[in-house]
């Protein structure tokens, strides 16, 4: 066997699998296939194609290793991306999802600070979703983050963070694109997060306590499909508050309600009236999340999922926070 | 064909909303001298509370000061413009913390007699015969109960306080009618202050009623009187047992913050007087801010006024002011403490002899 034919061989078996026709493309060839490609002319014949073929891109030198690190995910995204197949439309699903993973928090508020704050988070997540035959997309999701952050001023971690978000969502299907790969799903969700930066070298102003309850339009771009005979889905979901009711610390310092007694004796009702309704032109926050889930054979699943959220408000002073956060959990069906 | 285009549009836009956050977040000044000095300035004109009842005029100090900035200047320079700058603020709650050195003003109480020397009563009343409760020194001189206090920054645990306020209780035994104690005396003097948190602890033991005791303001804006309306705050009685005897709380000009609070509060009780000198002040709560290149500043950025209005940041002044004379100084006598334990003695007698 030359190298040609074991090329066309190798293609044949792979995209074969991939299409569901034949055997897997890590099917072994024949023995005798393996010994006669493997004498050392064709060896030689193969180092030289390659060669030819690379020639226009790899010339040589430290330039070639940025490139093959720059290019080799960008083939394997498109080798994954043209091996997948669309799949069949998902069934009634509920779950019960935890996970854990990583955020990489940002903030700016000019209420504590003119220094720009970032740093790293444990994230634990937790969820109930409910889904009916690929028409109605029923989310509960919490996720929860501590971590510790710096300005870029100290050397030191000095912030303590911690943030709670839960985000109930309910969309129903809109219509399916592209040739019906892709569904697209619309609704709406009421979000509501909580933050807290604590100042460690601060006395009086440590504690940056923010609240925000929002409802927002909601989408979601559903794509199952096969890879290697594997089932997948994968959801780009985000989402842009319309209205929020914001609650932010006051001008300059924060209220020390524990300080004698105020003149009312109503520390919850006083948080909440210090809080604004606001809309797009002070309050802007958008949320991207990219999932992907892994079908297991029993009906639960794996998932992986990276979120990147952007928030800024603008009253009493500009506060602007923004995080990176990749989770893995598993999705119990029951 | 026009799908695909939009199709592709929309998951591009979503992809590109992916990390772009550094676009916007930004620090808001960069590391270098000019920006510190901005930086400090502006924060300090947006946000502190005494410009006008001190009659500073911060424009002036930025024009004095601005031209002796310029980028590259050392940063013991850059920290000596800023300090003189800080020090215009005459303010016990104002400093600047380099790793090298820490800005100050106290000449709150470096102007002014100190009226205290610890080593008088720690040998002259103190003595050997004295009890170390917590943070709290004390001993009852002739029958009368007096306490010192060092600082507010040290903790005490509510039942510590109510252990005080009983063992000092004004009463006569009812068996043998024999005096027990007459009254009470609080030192606060050297007190420098610290966790108002402990000042409400304390004063909870003195308040005969739910009563108006001060009023506060935030600020809420960037100008020089942006302040919200004023809160009242309120002492309300609290633990095991509430001190009705008569009181005398000795101050002097070192007294400030949570101490300056606490002799301003004691001052609205019916029972108490407050001898010796004027407290330092320190009526607003102090805020730190950082700079660019990773120094720290604090400052005051709240307003505290008595139930009259009156401004506390300047200091308390006595009931009856008490200083410590230079013949008493020599014979080793505290002629405020001296003064107070006459004063409660005398109120005892009045009592007795009124209730007689």
């Amino acid at each position: 066997m030359n190298l040609r034919s074991f090329l066309v061989s190798f293609s044949d078996r792979l995209s074969g699998s991939l299409l569901g026709r034949i055997t897997p493309p890590w099917a072994p060839f024949s023995k005798g296939e393996l010994h006669s490609f493997l004498k050392l002319p064709n060896v030689f014949i193969l180092k030289k194609e390659i060669t030819f073929l690379l020639s226009p891109f790899f010339k040589g030198g430290k330039g070639d290793l940025r490139k093959i690190i720059t290019y080799a995910p960008c083939l394997l995204i498109a080798f994954l991306i043209l091996s997948i197949n669309p799949a069949q439309a998902q069934d009634k699903f509920r779950s019960f999802n935890i996970g854990a993973g990583y955020t990489l928090p940002k903030f700016f508020d000019e209420s504590s600070s003119s220094l720009r704050y970032q740093g790293h988070a444990f994230s634990v997540t937790g969820g109930f979703h409910f889904r009916k035959d690929s028409s109605v997309l029923d989310h509960l999701d919490a996720r929860f983050d501590y971590g510790q952050m710096s300005a870029f001023a100290f050397e030191f971690a000095d912030v303590n963070y911690f943030r709670t978000e839960i985000n109930y969502s309910y969309k129903k299907r809109l219509r399916n694109i592209w040739q019906d790969r892709l569904q697209w799903f619309v609704g709406g969700s009421f979000n509501s997060l909580w933050m807290l930066w604590n100042f460690e070298n601060y006395t009086n102003n440590s504690q940056n306590n923010s609240f925000y309850l929002s409802l927002s339009p909601a989408s979601s771009l559903v794509y199952p499909f096969k890879l290697w005979n594997r089932r997948f889905r994968a959801e780009y979901a985000a989402y842009l508050p319309l209205l929020t009711f914001a609650i932010r610390p006051s001008y300059g310092t924060s209220r020390l309600p524990g300080f004698l007694d105020d003149e009312r004796d109503e520390p919850v009702a006083q948080f909440f009236e210090s809080g604004k309704l606001t809309s797009l032109n002070k309050f802007f926050r958008y949320s991207n999340t990219l999932s992907l889930e892994y079908f297991l054979t029993n009906r639960n699943r794996l998932r992986l999922s990276y979120e990147w959220n952007y928030l800024r408000y603008s009253e009493p002073r500009l506060v602007q926070s923004a995080s990176h956060n990749i989770v893995i959990g598993t999705m119990f069906n029951f | 064909m026009k799908k695909t285009i939009t199709y592709l549009g929309i998951g591009l836009f979503c992809v590109a909303l992916f990390a772009c956050e550094e676009a916007f977040i930004r620090d808001e000044y960069d590391d270098n001298a000019v920006d510190i000095f901005n930086s400090m300035w502006t924060t300090v004109d947006e946000n502190y509370s005494f410009f006008d009842l001190k009659g500073i005029d911060w424009d002036a100090v930025y024009e004095a000061n601005r031209p002796r900035v310029e980028n590259g200047m050392r940063r013991d320079s850059l920290f000596n413009v800023l300090a003189d700058m800080l020090f215009v603020l005459r303010d016990g709650h104002v400093n600047l913390q380099a790793g090298f050195d820490l800005s100050r003003n106290w000449d709150w109480y470096l102007d002014f007699p100190q009226n205290f020397d610890y080593t008088v009563i720690e040998r002259n009343y103190l003595a050997d015969d004295y009890e170390i409760t917590g943070p709290f020194r004390h001993r009852a001189i002739d029958s009368i109960g007096y306490i010192y206090y060092e600082s507010f920054e040290d903790d005490f645990s509510e039942s510590i306080v109510d252990y005080l306020v009983t063992s000092y209780a004004s009463r006569i035994n009812s068996n043998d009618d024999t005096l027990i104690f007459k009254g009470l005396i609080i030192d606060v003097r050297d007190n420098g202050g610290g966790s108002i948190s402990n000042v409400n602890t304390l004063v909870s033991r003195f308040a005969d009623e739910r009563r108006h005791v001060q009023n506060w303001q935030y600020k809420d804006g960037p100008g020089h009187n942006d302040f919200t309306e004023p809160i009242k705050k309120y002492a309300e009685p609290e633990g095991a047992f509430q001190y009705n005897g008569p009181v005398v709380v000795l101050a002097n000009r070192s007294c400030y913050s949570a101490t300056n609070f606490f002799v301003q509060i004691m001052k609205n009780f019916p029972n108490v007087v407050v001898m010796g000198d004027s407290t330092g002040g320190g009526g607003g709560l102090p805020i730190n801010r950082e700079l660019p290149n990773g120094w720290t500043y604090r400052f005051s950025s709240t307003v505290t006024t008595t139930v009259a209005g009156e401004n506390i940041e300047n200091g308390v002044a006595p009931d009856i002011r008490v200083d410590i004379t230079d013949e008493d100084k020599q014979a080793g006598r505290d002629t405020i403490l001296e003064e107070a334990l006459e004063l409660i003695g005398q109120v005892f007698d009045e009592q007795i002899n009124g209730g007689a």
